[in-house]
């Protein structure tokens, strides 16, 4: 082969991708620092169950498989596409290393041509999927198909090369045969066998020059394609935040940002990290979170992958003005760039500080969220929405005081009150009347703090559930106390809405009560609550241990201290709610407890678990009216769950149950009940005499 | 033009009150207190004027009340209002809505330029006597015009009207400005304020006045005298009938006749 042509191609082709890649690696620059290479030891462990063995693609199984196939085909083919490389200076070359008849050649050489067939099988799966099945979660665009195109024509042309320059090397007076160790090039050749010499250096030449071709321009076309993500999305898996799921990041000194007027939240696109961008670079429109998103899904504005490309074609179409506004080359860089993650000079007037609530992203597609995380739970390459949505709207709130205007009434009933509905503070523990469950100021050596939270404190329905745990509590001889009227909001619904100020004033007044009274361990029953006191009030000095009343019954019931005897006759379909599954992967215990109960026959639905869909309360939608669309996300859900044909549907959260209670009602299938998981342990552990109900309590 | 707004400080609505054991007010420690809701209406109202025309020069927001009062206009002003007076001394404290309009109406004489439209609250939810607006008016002689629920201002700024909804009708009024409105609600939603307003807020210029600033409180005869207050009854017991639907029905009719003698 000729090695100035060689030469010219690869420099040519190198260059235009380094100059390619370049302007990526400024425009990613753009975004604001933020740290994301500690830990390399789970790092690279992530990288390799997620990005290397592929664990999240087979979520979706075809599309998984042939995406397997053609992503391990391109790892091996990786070094066939160097090979060739080198035959255009040397003929012949096999780095050294791959000669035929040689073990590691031999090896390679069936290994390349079981992987060349399996790529171009997974490629027309692939197109299958595009061009006949042609589904919805995908964006249907003449670039995919083209792609896919030159992949299967790579593949043919070096099997085309391989098989013509075998027929053409295999000396005068022997015969092409199937070698083994070559199995399709082998094929191609006893294929190609009667050609004559002209034809077949002709193919020989044709196979080795478009397969090495297509491989330049296919490098060339990637960082302008969605298949970008093809070099982005190792380092893109490699770079995910390892922080809990459910944990936001906190806005650090929100005073002196006021001070020095730089934006809380995220208002222009430079304030998303760098990794933010890597992100939007690195999502290939599969569409799989758009498929799972509860909002998208009942027809809100909201797709999570349209939400990504929004921003990303926004970033690319500005690319000049952004790069330059960085550089302060543009007339209004006067402040240059700020280097305190996210935090930014409101300078008027540059696409740099373009409000994206104007026209990039609609506020409705940001109040649509329910945080219930399905999106990323799908992500193979781990794009993340719920923190850029939460960024996004904290900028709404905060800023612009722009938001829907139930949650108004949620603020000011949290400021005033302590509490979204701004029911008393002082009537915090009315729930509890004629329990005898003691305040921690009387108890202060309790083991156990029981946490109660705003909902299961004053609606009606999860002071029910309130009840039945502190009874089942009480009846395993549990020593616990509560709070009482000092205990305020975890403040999760003003985080979830954007209001990270009020969200920051209860996490400090909870911490200092919680460490005032020296509290080791908390017990809860509402997953929200679970969730915020675990992983966020560490930022705000507040360690303990939480648990769940998940897992906490359920061990009152292993170790032997509570014992469901009582049979409960039905069958019970549990759901997942979404900050104790998808957030913190408990899916076992609620299961395992409802299991316990005699009597009970424990049935799925299809959507279970971490696929489980949103009862549509979380992320402070229980606070709002649902955004317009076709249906309402807990309509979707009680379907779902009415599927399996159950007398109980049972759930671990006082939002899924208020949900899934008005989801039951508006089917007119009241005949279902609605119970707590503490519920359903109750009746089977049989109620004690001390259990009264608060009308006829004495206290 | 200038506009101002006047706002109370009033328990929060959800607030548990305790009356005091002598009968002469409510227990004030601890208890949680709040803008009045219907003069946020009001501040609003001004804010979003100042907004849309081109000819509002200030907005200013006064209240009557003491040191803690504060963080009600620390409220209005994160909404937008320019500047604040606070008329602050023990001498004022009162149950008596027609005495505070009339301390409100001497101080707001103090201001020299004087306004051009005057804005409060149909009522305060907490004395609930809708008389603060129509005796301000009163006292400083200029019309007023209550309930307003939808409102436009000439361009001239020399008249407005306001739409007021009466008993099946709605009614429309003329009138010359300087004005006095009370807002009824629905006319506007108050904002949220934003941290960074409420930032500026802080630094917004809040002009204090004493008895000492206002010499003809004394000079008010008006008013009512409060002589007591106490808690409402505690609400009978429910009673819950079961039973058939029949049975619970003759149940029903025997004890609204018997009991509670009404049929």
């Amino acid at each position: 082969m000729n090695p100035i042509i060689m030469a010219l191609l690869l420099a040519v082709s190198l260059g235009i991708f380094a100059w390619s890649f370049m302007r990526r690696w400024k425009l990613l620059m753009v975004g604001s620092p933020e740290m994301r290479w500690d830990n390399v030891g789970e790092r690279i462990k992530r990288t390799w169950v997620y990005a290397f063995a592929q664990k999240r693609m087979t979520r979706y199984t075809w599309a998984g498989v042939a995406h397997r196939m053609i992503f391990t085909g391109f790892m091996v083919l990786l070094i066939r596409s160097l090979i060739l490389f080198s035959r255009g200076f040397i003929p012949d070359s096999s780095l050294l290393l791959f000669q035929p008849h040689t073990l590691l050649g031999d090896v390679y050489s069936l290994l390349k041509d079981i992987f060349v067939v399996l790529v171009m099988l997974g490629a027309i799966v692939f197109l299958y999927y595009r061009l006949v099945v042609k589904l919805p979660r995908m964006t249907k665009s003449t670039e995919g198909v083209i792609i896919l195109g030159i992949i299967v024509v790579m593949m043919v042309a070096d099997v085309l090369y391989d098989g013509a320059w075998m027929v053409l090397h295999v000396g005068a007076d022997a015969n092409v045969g199937f070698n083994v160790w070559e199995p399709a090039g082998s094929v191609m050749a006893l294929m190609l066998q009667n050609a004559g010499t002209g034809m077949l250096t002709f193919l020989a030449h044709a196979g080795f020059w478009i397969h090495v071709s297509l491989v330049l321009i296919f490098l060339n076309v990637l960082p302008y394609s969605k298949h970008f993500h093809i070099i982005t999305a190792i380092p893109n898996v490699f770079l995910q935040d390892l922080n809990p799921k459910g944990r936001l990041a906190p806005i650090v000194d929100i005073e002196g940002k006021l001070e020095r007027e730089e934006t809380l939240g995220i208002k222009s696109i430079n304030q998303f990290s760098w990794k933010s961008i890597l992100d939007f670079y690195t999502c290939t429109e599969c569409g799989r979170c758009s498929d799972q998103c509860p909002a998208n899904n009942t027809g809100k504005k909201l797709s999570p992958k349209h939400f990504t490309v929004d921003l990303r074609n926004f970033l690319y179409e500005n690319e000049k003005g952004l790069v330059a506004g960085k550089n302060g080359t543009n007339g209004n860089g006067t402040n240059g760039h700020g280097s305190n993650g996210g935090g930014e000079s409101t300078d008027e007037g540059g696409i740099h500080y373009k409000d994206l609530i104007d026209g990039v992203i609609d506020p409705e597609v940001l109040w649509a969220c329910t945080t219930c995380r399905a999106c990323e739970t799908e992500c193979p390459v781990f794009i993340t929405y719920v923190d850029k949505i939460v960024d996004m709207r904290r900028y709404l709130v905060q800023e612009r005081g722009e938001f829907p205007n139930e949650l108004q009434t949620a603020f000011r009933g949290l400021e005033s009150n302590m509490n979204p509905w701004g029911f008393a503070p002082d009537e915090r523990a009315n729930w509890a009347s004629g329990l005898d469950v003691p305040l921690i100021a009387e108890n202060p050596e309790a083991d156990v703090l029981f946490w109660v939270g705003c909902a299961p404190s004053y609606d009606d329905r999860a002071k029910k559930t309130a009840r039945a745990t502190a009874i089942l509590m009480k009846q395993a001889g549990v020593n616990f106390a509560i709070l009482g009227p000092e205990e305020q909001c975890t403040g999760d619904p003003a985080r979830r809405a954007g209001n990270e100020f009020l969200f920051q004033m209860f996490a400090e007044a909870n911490t200092e009560t919680l460490n005032g009274y020296n509290v080791k361990k908390i017990v809860t029953t509402c997953p929200h609550c679970y969730n915020t006191l675990d992983h966020e009030y560490g930022d705000y000095g507040g360690h303990y241990e939480v648990v769940h009343h998940s897992d906490f019954l359920a061990d009152l019931v292993r170790s032997g201290k509570l014992k469901p005897t009582q049979p409960v006759k039905a069958k019970v379909v549990y759901h997942d709610s979404c900050y104790l599954g998808r957030y913190n992967d408990m899916y076992d215990s609620p299961r395992d407890l409802l299991r316990s109960i005699p009597g009970v026959t424990l049935v799925e639905p299809v959507e279970t678990r971490d696929r489980g869909m949103c009862c549509g309360a979380g992320g402070a939608q229980m606070f709002k009216e649902e955004e317009s669309g076709e249906e309402r996300v807990n309509e979707r859900r009680t379907e779902q769950l009415l599927k399996t044909d159950p007398n109980v549907v049972s759930s671990a959260c006082p939002f899924c149950m208020r949900m899934l209670t008005d989801g039951l009602a508006g089917k007119d299938r009241e005949d279902v009940e609605q119970l707590d998981i503490a519920e359903m342990l109750l009746r089977s552990v049989g109620e004690t005499p001390n259990e009264a109900t608060p009308e006829t309590a004495s206290t | 033009m200038r506009i101002l707004t006047v706002v109370k400080q009033v328990p929060d609505s959800n607030a548990t009150i305790k009356v005091k054991g002598d009968g002469s007010g409510i227990e004030t420690a601890g208890l949680k207190t709040v803008c009045d809701p219907f003069d946020e209406f009001g501040v609003e109202l001004a804010v979003q004027t100042r907004e849309k025309r081109s000819d509002v020069d200030e907005v200013v927001v006064i209240c009557l009340g003491d040191d803690s009062a504060s963080g009600v206009l620390r409220t209005a002003l994160a909404m937008g209002a320019d500047r604040a007076i606070h008329v602050n001394d023990p001498k004022f404290e009162s149950m008596n809505e027609l005495f505070d309009a009339w301390v409100l109406a001497e101080a707001i004489k103090k201001d020299e330029k004087g306004f051009d439209l005057i804005v409060c609250g149909k009522h305060n939810i907490d004395l609930d006597s809708g008389a603060v607006g129509p005796a301000l008016a009163e006292f400083l002689n200029v019309p007023h015009v209550g309930a307003v629920q939808g409102l436009e201002i000439a361009d001239d700024g020399s008249s407005l009207t306001a739409r007021r909804r009466i008993e099946g009708a709605e009614e429309v009024v003329e009138c010359s400005m300087p004005a006095l409105l009370t807002i009824e609600k629905g006319l506007v939603e108050p904002r949220y304020p934003s941290l960074p307003n409420l930032m500026k807020a802080k630094k917004k210029p809040v002009e204090v006045l004493t008895s000492a600033d206002i010499s003809d409180a004394d000079a008010s005869t008006a008013g009512t005298d409060l002589v007591s207050i106490s808690p409402p009854p505690p609400r009978p017991e429910c009673k819950m009938i079961e039973g058939e639907p029949e049975e619970m029905a003759r149940e029903l009719v025997k004890l609204l006749r018997e009991e509670a003698k009404v049929v």
